[in-house]
């Protein structure tokens, strides 16, 4: 029973392991960090010794300035993209008849479980059909199919606790549809807007089978490392990694903060 | 010259016929009050004034204007929504404002006209609060500001103090009864609560099932229903089947179980009515052998102020009497009482 | 009035009368879901389509012929590989599952029971490599698991082993890097489910003399059992698809039916064969889906009365 406080044996063992369950999440990725600051030529825990070493590396190093300018590029035009896109869906679900509801909603965010293996695949043969592989004009709309279903659920949760009331007194006080919506509606979702925006950036900076499929030329940052990966894990790996899980964090602390988590088409407040 | 006029309104949902065909003018500065049991069709006609659901016949004129088809933000109407609606990501200033804003009223202008608002509702001060930072009691005062501000024709409450305590409900009926005096505004008021209705209202619309059972002053609506119906929602009330024992012109003598009581109104011999009493208008009183009805305490209900007997007379009928606390001597069940039915308090709702 | 004051307000009476918000139609609503359509249609539907077209394509020494050919479907079922390997794939889905809802179940309760400051760091935790790249996480772990990886050169060091433990290029590798990412995936149903459990049932069954366990057993689980089935479902569904993982953790020694699907169509240029792979992969997610809608439906949480 869930009674705060109660340091009997069962509460005891949950809590033991939810400690190695902590554990097991962030240890690897804070063993990483540790070991990236190494400034041997090698990887080691601990490190023998510290230093930016790796990081500069990178930092100087025009593949990886390459391959990380391409995955923002991406990112920051499939974010907006999606975040327009999804929202639009998700209100025309929240306004549109009850009926067959579920079943677009459904729809909407089935690109979430579809295999990416199986959507790179059909869309590697589109794109080569329309000549347009290894360009943005395949690269971002595979992306936004993945990176739409996480604004639908985002916002359409948000949606669901917003009081269309609200916009009924905008109207009855002189708004349009648009301006209530504007005005109103959106400011007050915004937290959903937000969460959605963060889950597509990560989504789209983070695809890796997809685009593996439809790059040849293009080379974003997930692409590099897998491919950096084939001899052995170099520090300069770890820096890079490091860098984004830092990216990764700061990210998370927004989104924890603005009350919003999700997953598997679940909102937990 | 009437601010709002319904013409033969009509509202179906599928099967189900929300509203049933109203005919309503509200007068400019008049107070109308919508009264009725939960279903009957308040809320829609109100929707359908304000412009949120569109008629399936009739008219509304709002402003001397046909507005049946015209979008909300076209109406110049005001609401109050019953869990108030305000903006939570505005300051009270800026929720008052925002009608202004959609109108295009400059910034100064906004501000200054806002803040008269929130002044006229004794909220000065608050203007930068957000409206989760009061109270329920001055959130409905920012909502009244807010719908006040644009100068609407008319302005609509949909059981705007459902959410409030009863002391702080009986404040605001006072307070807007004041506020819509002073300004002159046309108002129409939602309720299924009759002594909300009774207390401040120049009119009443008796609702049920979609349509108007009784239209009139609350003193009218009270003493003299129409029907059955607006008898009981009314309040408390006996009502009696009775028949009539003798007619001459418009008085006439009736007898109900043991009473014999004198009724007004044109009535025949012989014919079968219904009569209606309100407890507070019979008298009652310790028994004595002269008295002319004679009954026995069934049981008493104390209710602060006031004391609910339930009398059983002669004949078997048993009737309901409301009487001011006296302190001392209340009655018990089993005490035997006297009675006294003024002339005038039986009243005839049907025939 | 004051027209003055009005100036929006009053300017309809020219214009014609628009239909009301109401009238616009719920339907009509629907055209904002338009643009999303338009782009499923372009990046999946089609797409799908030409999978299923391709996937009866015939193809011989390197020419793809269209047509209705069961070709592919016959290779699979009688080549002997790819059989085993979607066999492989599927207990290798079902162990990762097996283990993250092991996992996950007690971290659920534990959140549960947890104060709000603990909850904000367990869903921090949970969140985090969430948004942490996959890729990344398992780099992470090849440093900790691999030959001259964390684990070992501690274990070598203390001189408790002389030669590395094989904790990588196997399913032991795959399985718990796997699980690192989709804990948070099972954990958020599981705990969903059980905050809305309302705790008074719990404390009715143990004043009614329900042990703790039992407790658990009798009224926790069950009404927690929608969660536990769409975590089983999601689970299950994301470990059939994974590719990354594999190739990074597993080497070449786990093979999982993306992986042939990626080489088929990268490397040998077999269309019909990754798209009638495809389609399988496809059709067993479909049947897992629909088992568990009806488990999920034979498991319903009665409403209350
Ligand atoms: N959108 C709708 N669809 C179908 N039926 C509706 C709809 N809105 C209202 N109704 C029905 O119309 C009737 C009148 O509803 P309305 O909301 O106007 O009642 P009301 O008098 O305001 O009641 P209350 O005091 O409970 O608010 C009810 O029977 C209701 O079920
Ligand atoms: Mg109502």
């Amino acid at each position: 029973m869930p009674e705060r406080g109660f340091a009997t044996p069962g509460f005891l063992a949950l809590a033991l392991f939810g400690s190695l369950a902590t554990a097991f999440l962030v240890l690897p990725l804070a063993i990483l960090c540790v070991q990236s600051f190494t400034a041997e030529s090698y990887l080691s825990f601990p490190p023998p010794s510290f230093g930016l070493r790796w990081y500069r590396t990178v930092l100087a190093d025009p593949e990886w300035r390459q391959a990380a300018q391409s995955s923002l590029t991406i990112a920051a035009i499939v974010t907006p993209l999606s975040l327009v896109v999804g929202t639009l869906a998700a209100l025309g679900l929240d306004r549109g008849p009850m009926r067959g509801r579920n079943v677009i909603y459904g729809i909407l965010i089935s690109p979430m479980i579809l295999p990416h293996i199986v959507l790179g695949l059909g869309l590697f043969r589109i794109a080569l059909d329309l000549e347009i592989d290894d360009s943005l004009w395949s690269i971002v709309p595979a992306h936004l199919t993945i990176t739409i279903p996480f604004v639908v659920i985002s916002v359409g949760a948000s949606l669901q606790s917003f009081d269309v009331g609200l916009e009924k007194a905008a109207q009855s006080l002189g708004a349009n549809r648009f301006r209530a919506l504007w005005h109103i509606t959106l400011p007050i979702i915004r937290p959903g807007l937000v969460g959605g925006g963060i889950f597509a950036f990560i989504m789209s900076f983070d695809e890796f089978i997809i685009t593996y499929f439809l790059a040849v030329q293009t080379r974003t940052l997930p692409l590099e490392i897998f491919d950096s990966l084939r001899y052995q894990v170099s520090p300069s790996i770890a820096a890079v990694s490091a860098l984004t899980i830092a990216a990764s964090a700061a990210l998370t602390v927004a989104l924890i903060l603005r009350g919003q988590v999700m997953a598997g088409g679940r909102i937990v407040q | 010259m009437t601010a709002v006029a319904l013409d033969g309104v009509v509202k179906r949902y599928g099967g189900v016929t929300a509203v049933d065909g109203i005919d309503l003018q509200v007068g400019k500065g008049e107070f109308l009050t919508l009264l009725g049991p939960s279903g009957c069709g308040k809320s829609t006609t109100l929707q359908m004034i304000a412009g949120f659901v569109l008629p399936s016949a009739g008219r509304i004129r709002i402003g001397g204007r046909d507005s049946t088809r015209l979008p909300p933000h076209r109406r110049n109407v005001g609401m109050v929504f019953q869990n108030y609606a305000l903006f939570p990501h505005m300051t009270l200033a800026d929720n008052v404002a925002f009608g202004l804003r959609m109108r295009g009223v400059a910034k100064a202008e906004r501000r200054r006209r806002a803040g008269e608002a929130l002044a006229v509702v004794q909220l000065t001060g608050l203007a930068d609060r957000y409206p989760g930072q009061i109270s329920g009691g001055q959130q409905q005062r920012v909502a009244l500001a807010r719908a006040l501000v644009i100068q609407p024709d008319v302005l609509l409450l949909d059981e705007p103090f459902g959410a409030l305590d009863k002391q702080l409900r009986d404040r605001m009926r006072i307070e807007l009864r004041d506020l819509q005096r002073q300004l002159g505004i046309s108002l129409i008021f939602v309720t299924h609560d009759q002594e909300e209705a009774l207390s401040m209202s120049d009119r009443i619309a008796v609702l049920s099932e979609g349509r108007i059972r009784q239209l009139g002053t609350p003193d009218g609506i009270y003493r003299r229903p129409a029907n059955r119906f607006v008898a009981e929602f009314m309040g408390h009330s006996n009502i009696l089947p009775a028949r009539v024992v003798e007619a001459s012109g418009d008085r006439a003598l009736v007898r109900a179980g043991g009473l014999l009581l004198a009724v007004s109104g044109r009535l025949s011999a012989g014919g079968d009515i219904e009569l209606m009493i309100r407890p507070e208008r019979i008298g009652i009183g310790p028994a004595d052998a002269g008295a002319a009805i004679r009954g026995r305490v069934a049981g008493m209900q104390y209710l602060g102020a006031s004391l609910h007997y339930r009398v059983v007379v002669e004949g078997g009928t048993e009737l309901s009497v409301v009487t001011p606390d006296p302190g001392e001597g209340r009655r018990v069940p089993g005490d035997p009482v006297a009675l006294a039915i003024p002339d005038g308090a039986p009243f005839v709702i049907g025939s | 009035m004051s027209p003055d004051r009005h100036p929006r307000a009053e300017a309809p009476d020219a214009a014609p009368p628009v239909r009301a918000w109401a009238r616009i139609g719920r339907l009509r609503a629907w055209g904002l879901v338009l643009p999303a359509g338009v782009l499923y249609a372009v990046t999946f539907g089609i797409p799908l389509a030409m999978l299923l077209g391709a996937s009866f394509a015939r193809f011989q020494g390197g020419v793809t012929t269209p047509g209705f050919f069961l070709d592919n479907y016959v290779k699979i079922a009688t080549d002997g590989v790819t059989l085993a390997v979607f066999r492989n794939t599927v207990s290798l889905s079902l162990l990762i599952t097996a283990v993250g809802l092991a996992c996950a179940l007690p971290v659920a309760m534990l959140m549960r029971r947890a104060g709000p400051g603990l909850r904000l760091v367990a869903m921090f935790v949970l969140v985090s490599p969430l948004l942490t790249s996959i890729i990344v996480r398992n780099v992470a772990w090849m440093l900790i698991l691999g030959r001259s990886g964390m684990i070992n050169s501690w274990l070598i060091d203390a001189g408790l082993i002389s030669a590395p433990l094989p904790l990588m290029y196997n399913r032991l590798g795959v399985v718990i890097a796997v699980v690192h990412v989709y804990l948070p995936f099972a954990v958020l149903p599981i705990y969903a489910a059980l905050r809305a459990i309302d705790p008074a049932r719990e404390r009715a069954a143990a004043s009614l003399g329900a042990a703790p366990w039992r407790v658990f057993v009798h009224v926790t689980l069950p009404l927690a059992a929608p969660g536990l089935i769409a975590a089983f479902t999601l689970l299950f569904i994301l470990s059939m698809g994974l590719y990354l993982t594999p190739v990074i953790l597993g080497g070449n020694f786990v093979v999982t039916l993306p992986m042939m699907i990626t080489d088929a169509a990268r490397n040998q240029y077999n269309w019909p064969y990754a798209s009638a792979m495809s389609v399988l992969l496809l059709a067993s997610i479909v049947a897992v889906v629909a088992v568990s809608a009806v488990l999920g439906r034979l498991f319903a949480v009665p409403r209350d009365a």
